[in-house]
């Protein structure tokens, strides 16, 4: 979960730490506008996409197009620049949709500037624990492990990684390491990113792009920053997922599933692959469903637009099978598009829940085992198209 | 150390007055597990199905002497819960909470290994002994007894699994779910490291994940054992592809199956065996064990 690069340097800016002067622009119009307001140029116009804006290439080679930013020189080059992001047709995010760019963040105030380097405070999945990485102006990457505290250990580790050996540099970059790192920690967050880190004439040091990467675990802790994280998945279905607390992945298939557990859904995937089918979405209800969340899950599958049949695999460890036949049957009306519709139920209050989907005249198909079932449905699937 | 319960292992449920561990509760005790004592969040309460409810985790401790303690608290408690078991001296923990802040959990963990405490999870589902005990929400009364035990990241799938070897005839001796978060505690070492030693237990299952680096470090562990039980592996996830993700600073993305063809090789030269679908955990393990 990952907001746009201007709320994060907000959220910077109000952090103290240096970020340059920046305005969002929504027209080629309005960012020549703001750019008088920023002052001279050089400006970057930083397409305002999660996960797809990037200021990656150097600063002295802006060779950064493909990563939806651009490095204008002149003010003359602003708006062919600006029309140029704004008409830009295949910006890509992660699940692979088109994505139109409505607006562009408009940043000025760097004109000759040096790398300084480029670090991230993250959780490392990996080897389980915190971590500090600096990559260096030539690359160089150099990781430090955190247990709890940023010591003077690992400060001092980290500005020889940057390699900055005069006074002042160092001080100011030890301020913005423990500034990012309290807001690493304020947030709970899963990373704090900062590159490039550059140096101005005048020794100041400033952030060019920054990123936030929130633990979807704390998010609730921080309810202004809700409507601000973009959508992945289509605005309405991933505001269901969250509200619901769903885990939602759309892929880009024709077969949606509905699972309670997510190795039982990934390893549902990967069955329909190998019977010759292919998911559309997959939506986990989690450990505790309720009648009420089963349907809204069901619903949720359904409004994905390639959608030509459903599977809903159910192993009732600690759920009743029966809850989640009532929670199916409440959805019937959104069932009349005529999509087969194959339930696997097996588990706590298994008959009952299968006798439930039987008596409900409803079209249902129903298994017992998960081969049966995905093949089941692979068939229904083919034979519709 | 991690162990595997009998019915003889005295239990501490904490939080056994809400509504998830009120109902795990009731299982377990139907199942013959041996909770001796509770806490609960409400502090007038003495008794809970049975089982005395104590104050302090120090005072059930002190009246009851529990082994084992498991927690279901909500994601806000966990932390502090499992904090208050350890430094009551219980030596192994239960986490049955999920979706744990993620700097919370790193700081379970390693509070946990400071402290030399066993710690199973955050969102383990628990550990199941066939006919003996379940500690956590482990449906044993869905499965069959047999000698295959099974550990993994993710319990729904273990559950599947069980049930398979069930169906076939195949049956289960212990299940053990170590939590399908990012971050957990115990890994797959120390738990089939007990298995092996198990003599209900034929031959294990372990189902991994795509995160984390468990399954590398299971293969070096079985690579060195002289006395091998077979091993069956499988990781899901090989069909999906999540892998244009904007890498972090010095990260690179991998695809999911360039890690499951890694993790398949690094076990399957330990001489551990690989399950390619996930529907066919049944067959396999029937045939394996008829030869």
């Amino acid at each position: 979960m990952e907001l746009q690069e201007y709320h994060v340097k907000h959220i910077f800016r109000q952090a103290k730490l240096p970020v340059l002067k920046g305005v969002v622009a929504y027209t080629p119009e309005e960012a020549v506008e703001v750019a008088k307001k920023i002052g001279k140029p050089p400006y970057f116009l930083k397409a305002q996409i999660v996960g797809g804006s990037a200021c990656y290439g150097s600063l002295l080679t802006p060779d950064t197009r493909t990563n939806g930013c651009i490095y204008v020189k002149n003010r003359e080059d602003l708006f062919a620049a600006a029309t140029e992001l704004f008409g830009h047709p295949s910006w890509l995010n992660e699940a692979d949709t088109l994505f139109e760019i409505h607006k562009i963040y408009v940043e000025g105030g760097v004109n000759e500037a040096t790398e300084i380097g480029r670090f991230v405070f993250r959780v490392n999945f990996e080897e389980q624990c915190q971590m500090l990485s600096v990559v260096s102006p030539l690359g160089k990457l150099t990781s430090f492990h955190i247990d709890n505290t940023l010591t003077e250990d690992i400060l001092d580790g980290a500005l020889c990684a940057f390699h900055v050996t005069d006074e002042k540099t160092q001080k100011s970059l030890l301020n913005i390491l423990k500034k990012a790192y309290k807001l690493f920690r304020f947030y709970g967050a899963m990373a704090v990113e900062l590159s490039p880190i550059v140096q101005l004439k005048d020794g100041s040091l400033k952030i060019i792009d920054g990123r936030l990467v929130f633990d979807p675990n704390t998010t609730h802790k921080f309810p202004e920053l809700i409507p601000l994280i973009e959508s992945r998945i289509g605005k309405e279905r991933e505001k269901l997922a969250r509200e619901n607390h769903f885990r939602y992945m759309g892929l880009k298939g024709n077969i949606a599933c509905v699972v309670n557990g997510i190795g039982l859904g990934w390893a549902t995937v990967d069955l329909i692959q190998r019977k010759g089918g292919k998911v559309a979405a997959l939506l986990d209800i989690g450990t505790e469903p309720t009648k009420e969340t089963v349907t809204k899950a069901l619903r949720l599958v359904l409004s994905e637009p390639n959608v030509d049949g459903v599977l809903v695999n159910i192993f009732g460890g600690s759920t009743r099978c029966d809850l989640i036949a009532e929670g199916l049957i409440a959805a019937s009306p959104e069932m009349a598009t005529g999509l087969p519709l194959v339930v696997r139920m097996d588990g706590i209050n298994m008959d009952a829940g299968q006798r439930l989907l039987y008596e409900s005249r409803l079209p249902f198909v129903v298994k017992t085992k998960m081969d049966e079932a995905v093949r089941a449905v692979v068939k229904a699937v083919k034979e519709k198209r | 150390m991690f162990f595997l319960p009998t019915k003889e292992t005295p239990i501490l449920c904490q939080g056994i007055t809400s509504s998830i561990g009120a109902v795990h509760t009731e299982l377990a005790l139907a199942y013959g597990s041996h909770i001796v004592a509770g806490t609960s969040a409400d502090k007038n309460i003495r008794q809970f199905l049975g089982v005395p409810v104590y104050k302090t985790v120090s005072e059930a401790v002190k009246a009851k002497d529990p082994k084992v303690s498991v927690v279901f608290a909500t994601p806000t408690h966990a932390l502090k819960d499992v904090e208050e078991a350890m430094k009551a001296g219980i030596k192994m923990v239960v986490c049955i909470t999920e979706r744990l802040p993620m700097h919370e959990a790193l700081k379970m963990k390693n509070l946990a290994e400071k402290m030399g405490v066993c710690l199973v999870g955050p969102s383990s589902m628990g550990i199941g002994v066939m006919n003996q005990t379940v500690v956590g929400s482990v449906p044993l009364h869905l499965f069959k007894k047999g000698k295959i035990a099974l550990v993994g990241r993710s319990s729904s799938l273990l559950w599947e699994v069980a049930r398979q070897l069930s169906n076939a005839g195949v049956g289960v001796s212990s299940v053990v779910s170590l939590g399908a978060d990012h971050l957990i505690a115990t890994s797959f070492v120390p738990v089939v490291s007990a298995l092996l030693k198990d003599e209900a237990t034929e031959g294990i299952v372990v189902i991994g994940q795509v995160h984390g680096q468990f399954e590398y470090e299971l293969a070096e562990f079985y690579k060195k054992q002289k006395n091998k039980k077979p091993m069956w592996c499988y990781i899901p996830g090989r069909s999906l592809d999540r892998s244009d993700k904007r890498p972090l600073l010095g990260m690179q993305t991998v695809k999911f199956l360039d890690v499951i063809e890694a993790k398949k090789m690094a076990l399957m030269a330990a001489g551990a065996l690989w399950v390619d679908s996930p529907d066919m955990f049944g067959k396999v393990i029937k045939k394996g064990k008829n030869r």
